[in-house]
């Protein structure tokens, strides 16, 4: 028996211009299993339309939907009217099965009456034509970059957009080299939309084809010549590449790393056991159709550069600008030339970094190998004073980070709020930002030390030592739309640190924006706080460039005046727009809050600051059981607004832009 | 030996600890919830009987801690609008709670009444009467908390008959002004449409509950018959009662009229309107200082034209001009 269920969804517009999508009919017996699916498919139901369909595996389940077209015109907020979704086990209902389906199938079968293909791993109707079209030069340009951040494990990718069908069978080649790679997790897609997708309960990588994107974020760039590979091998012989990648105990790998680092060791495609038959191959597919010269031996053919975008030109993305000189965040001092400095890697057993070296014959998929994950020494750790400290190799390579800093007192709650603000950041796509990791060792680390014990361990975090020198703890690639490719650093200050004059932080100096957080019982309780504040501002005033850093209060833990006025308020106002009304609404309410409590000093940094904001935000949605640090949440985790006060601070140093954004703070 | 609650009693805002009774049996009260007797023993024979609200176990818990937080924020904005001796006898009224724990529960005061599913057919023009102006004058002093129900229905919505009150139960769903409307499931008769499930938008206000008030007027007035459509209400006599304003209440939230309205401009009683002052006005008078502020560092940045729309809800005023920006 098939264990896949349809489900038949139809969308109306109201008078009022309101979309309303309701369930027309079914193959699931249980309704609230419907009402379930329903729920979580409507935002990806409201967020395609009949030119693209959308593959979205929820973990142990998946739905496939097909958005049925129409020949009579709509009305106008309306792109659809029907739709069609497979629905059942994951592991049954794969990407590839769905993509393999007969067009027939999509159309809308009667319910029930029409059989689907069996959902047992065997070849669909449409596997020949898939794999063709998958192995053309025209799919091979869309895919690198795709597989490029598939194994760098980037978890949501966006892509311009390109013809349904070339879509389709680039998703198809996608998810077989990464089955053939042994890579098992889940890969979903949306071949069709015109804005940022919902990012809610999808696990895995989310492909998003975008109208509004005119060029992928770039991979780094051994992980493209890694891509270039595999998918140069996929183009030629798909087999022999799932040959080889058994054969060099791929499957067998631990983890990903396990696999990367097998993946890297490959041999060249020329030696005995990769044989690259050269010549023009023409495949030929079950229906007699010869496509394509898949074996060219011309690298052009598979790797001219970026892949032109289809549909109407738009304008093509900006540049990164040139990074000749990047300032360490850590000394201040002056990093020249970026690109020539050596790499480091952190040795755990030692205890220390060691230098990588690289022979200096090595081709850029080999060189990849070895500066996977790797850092750079700052240069003025030569110095005599200075202790030697690295950066990720990737941080100077985007033009000047923006550096953003956490300020407060001792336990008022900046480590838990950059956690809850970090495992939120995907949700930075509702506001039309693509985010990823800068440094995937770094960043994995924070996840694993801070933010799941948090979110899913309900653990109350360490705060940070007071003796603990300035740190980056995470940083992200950020690009808004079509914009440039921004580095976002994030540092986490010991409180107790900055309430000492003497222990000046460097990285004040050269602050893009600063969180001032506060702690509830720290406004009447005491005025060491204020202290704190007055501190940075002072350090800040002393900088050779002042007034450059922007300003976000941020009323901290908010859920222990969560039934006061403005608090209430605000803490059940959702995830918000980028309106700029909102955000001065909300530091309105916010300065009145600390006015009507004489707090005044803890409003200094919206004065002294050129721009700033003030939010409330509670990381974690209640409060710890009694006061030790080994103590849970009881109520469980739930950040609440955690992410606005980070979306102003990249509207007020320039990552976002718009004429919105340029209203934030002011 | 009795068990002890230690929780913050509402009129005083004080914690106590005090040893109380429990009842053995705990329902259900609504998805999230549960409810029990409990008996404070303050030295009186029986002790003082109240309603303990408590999350339910389970996968609902998570959302037993909101639907409970949604009561214990309505109850106090009641008391801080109203206080103790002077609180509205139409809403069930909050004796203390607990927030902070992990077992958080709220006390309320037992409410005498009949579901109006249940008694709403019995009531004569003269009871209905005086359901109508009870159930507009609480929800004008919810409207001076800054409260919406948003949950109004025959069901939560209680009718004594001994002493002719209506009484507002089950604030498990009400939410401040200002709130991003979440969606509320239930019967589709008592759910306006900008808070069904697939509609919902915008943020709470003051003309959140009358759409569904209206539609309990014509329930009891119809003797237990659902509105299906707008020219009903001139059959019963509710429109002309109205003076023709109760139509506008089933048109877009933006555009309805508020409890207060439908006293002072439709049934024309501005004499039962209670003396609740309007909890909006603190907060304008804190972004006026804001502006104030910001217009001394800032000369040149501009006030948004809807910069007040959250919180002035009066279209009139609003088209005024609102408070003058920055002159406090």
């Amino acid at each position: 028996m098939n264990p896949i269920d349809l489900i038949t969804y139809r969308a109306r517009a109201r008078a009022d211009g309101i979309v309303i999508i309701s369930q027309t009919a079914t193959t699931v017996q249980d309704q609230q299993e419907t009402g379930r699916w329903q729920r979580r498919l409507e935002p990806w139901l409201r967020a395609g339309n009949p030119r693209g369909c959308a593959y979205l595996d929820f973990g142990s389940q998946a739905a496939f939907v097909a958005w049925q077209p129409t020949s009579r015109p709509l009305p106008s907020r309306l792109e659809w009217e029907q739709a069609l979704a497979f629905v059942g086990p994951s592991a049954r209902l794969t990407g590839t099965y769905a993509l393999e389906l007969p067009d027939q199938a999509r159309l809308g079968p009667v319910l029930g009456g029409t059989s689907l293909p069996p959902a047992d791993g065997t070849a669909g109707p449409r596997r020949d034509a898939l794999e063709v079209r998958a192995r053309s030069p025209e799919a091979v340009r869309v895919l690198i970059p795709l597989l490029a951040h598939a194994l760098q494990g980037a978890r949501r990718v966006t892509t311009p957009w390109v013809e349904p069908a070339l879509a389709e069978a680039v998703m198809w080649g996608l998810i077989s080299i990464l089955r053939m790679a042994g890579e098992s997790g889940p890969v979903s897609f949306l071949t069709h939309a015109s804005k940022p997708v919902p990012d809610k309960d999808v696990p895995g990588m989310l492909v998003s084809f975008r109208t509004d994107v005119a060029a992928p974020l770039p991979p780094d760039q051994g992980f493209a010549e890694l891509a270039k590979d595999l998918a140069g091998r996929f183009a030629i012989d798909p087999a022999g590449l799932r040959r080889t990648l058994s054969e060099h105990g791929l499957l067998s790998a631990a983890d990903h790393r396990g696999r990367i680092s097998q993946l890297l060791t490959l041999p060249p495609r020329s030696q005995p056991g990769n044989v690259d038959r050269g010549g023009t191959a023409t495949v030929t597919t079950s229906s007699g159709d010869t496509v394509a010269d898949a074996g060219s031996k011309d690298p052009a053919v598979f790797f001219p550069g970026p892949p032109a975008p289809a549909g109407p030109p738009t304008p093509a993305a900006p540049p990164a600008p040139p990074a000749p000189r990047v300032m360490c965040p850590m000394c201040l001092g002056d990093i020249p030339d970026w690109g020539t400095l050596d790499y480091w890697r952190w040795d755990a057993p030692l205890g220390e970094y060691v230098k990588i070296d690289i022979p200096p014959d090595l081709n850029e998929r080999q060189r990849a190998r070895f500066t996977y994950g790797a850092s750079v020494r700052c240069p003025a750790s030569t110095g005599v004073t200075t202790v030697a400290h690295y950066l990720p190799a990737r941080y100077g390579r985007f033009g000047d980070p923006v550096l953003l800093g956490f300020v407060g007192l001792t336990q008022s709650g900046k480590t838990h709020l950059l956690a809850s603000m970090i495992g939120e950041i995907s949700r930075l796509a509702d506001y039309g930002v693509d985010v990823t990791e800068l440094d995937r060792a770094t960043h994995h680390d924070f996840l694993e030390k801070s933010v799941k014990p948090l979110i899913a361990g309900h653990k109350v975090l360490p705060g940070t030592p007071d003796d603990a020198s300035t740190t980056l703890t995470d940083a992200f690639i950020v690009r808004q739309g079509n914009g440039p490719e921004r580095v976002v650093a994030l540092f986490d200050v010991s409180g107790g640190d900055l309430a000492r004059r003497d222990s000046t932080k460097e990285f004040l100096w050269i602050a893009d924006g600063l969180f001032f957080v506060i702690d509830p019982d720290h406004i009447t309780a005491t005025r060491i706080g204020d202290e704190t504040f007055s501190n940075v501002l002072d350090i800040m005033g002393e900088s050779p460039v002042p007034d450059r850093a922007s300003a976000a209060i941020v009323l901290n833990k908010a859920d222990k005046v969560r039934f006061e006025e403005p608090v209430a308020r605000w803490l059940r106002a959702g995830n918000g727009t980028l309106d700029p009304t909102e955000f001065l609404r909300e530091s309105a309410d916010v300065y009145a809050y600390l006015e009507q409590r004489q707090a005044m000093a803890l409003l200094r940094p919206f004065q002294a600051c050129p721009k700033g904001t003030l939010h409330v935000a509670s990381p974690t949605g209640g409060a710890q059981e009694g006061d030790e640090k080994a103590s849970k949440y009881p109520r469980g985790v739930t950040p609440l607004r955690v992410l606005r006060p980070l979306v102003a601070m990249l509207a007020m140093t320039g990552v976002l832009t718009g004429s919105h954004a340029e209203q934030i703070g002011v | 030996m009795a068990d002890v609650l230690r929780f913050r009693r509402a009129a005083t805002g004080e914690q106590e600890e005090i040893g109380v009774r429990l009842d053995d049996v705990e329902f259900p009260a609504g998805e999230s919830l549960t409810v029990r007797t409990v008996w404070l023993e303050d030295g009186t024979p029986n002790g003082v009987e109240l309603l303990q609200h408590r999350p339910v176990g389970g996968d609902r818990r998570q959302d037993g801690y909101l639907r409970l937080d949604n009561e214990i924020l309505a109850g106090r904005r009641l008391h801080e609008v109203a206080g103790w001796p002077g609180y509205p006898p139409e809403v069930i009224r909050l004796y203390g709670d607990e927030c902070a724990s992990a077992d958080p529960f709220a006390l309320f005061e037992p409410c005498r009444g009949e579901p109006l599913r249940e008694v709403g057919e019995y009531l004569d023009s003269h009871a209905f009467d005086q359901f109508m102006a009870g159930l507009l004058t609480a929800l004008c002093w919810l409207a001076g908390a800054g409260i919406a129900h948003r949950a109004i229905s025959p069901d939560t919505i209680l009718w004594d008959s001994d002493d002719a009150k209506v009484r507002l139960t089950d604030f498990s769903r009400s939410a401040p002004f200002g709130a991003a409307r979440v969606p509320v499931g239930g019967s589709m008769a008592w759910v306006a449409p900008e808070s069904r499930p697939d509609t919902c938008f915008g943020l709470v206000g003051p003309r959140d509950d009358v759409w569904a008030a209206a539609r309990l007027l014509y329930f009891v007035r119809s003797r237990g018959q659902n509105l299906e459509n707008r020219a009903q209400l001139a059959e019963i006599g509710l429109a002309q009662m109205f003076n023709g304003m109760l139509e506008r209440v089933f048109g877009p939230p933006e555009d309805r009229p508020t409890a207060r309205d439908l006293v002072e401009h439709g049934l024309r009683r501005r004499h039962i309107l209670p003396s609740v002052e309007d909890g909006g006005k603190r907060l304008i008078q804190g972004r006026a200082s804001f502006l104030n502020a910001r217009a001394r560092l800032r000369p040149d940045a501009p006030i948004p034209v809807d910069f007040w729309d959250d919180i002035i809800w009066a279209r009139g005023q609003r088209e005024a001009g609102g408070p003058q920006s920055g002159a406090g």
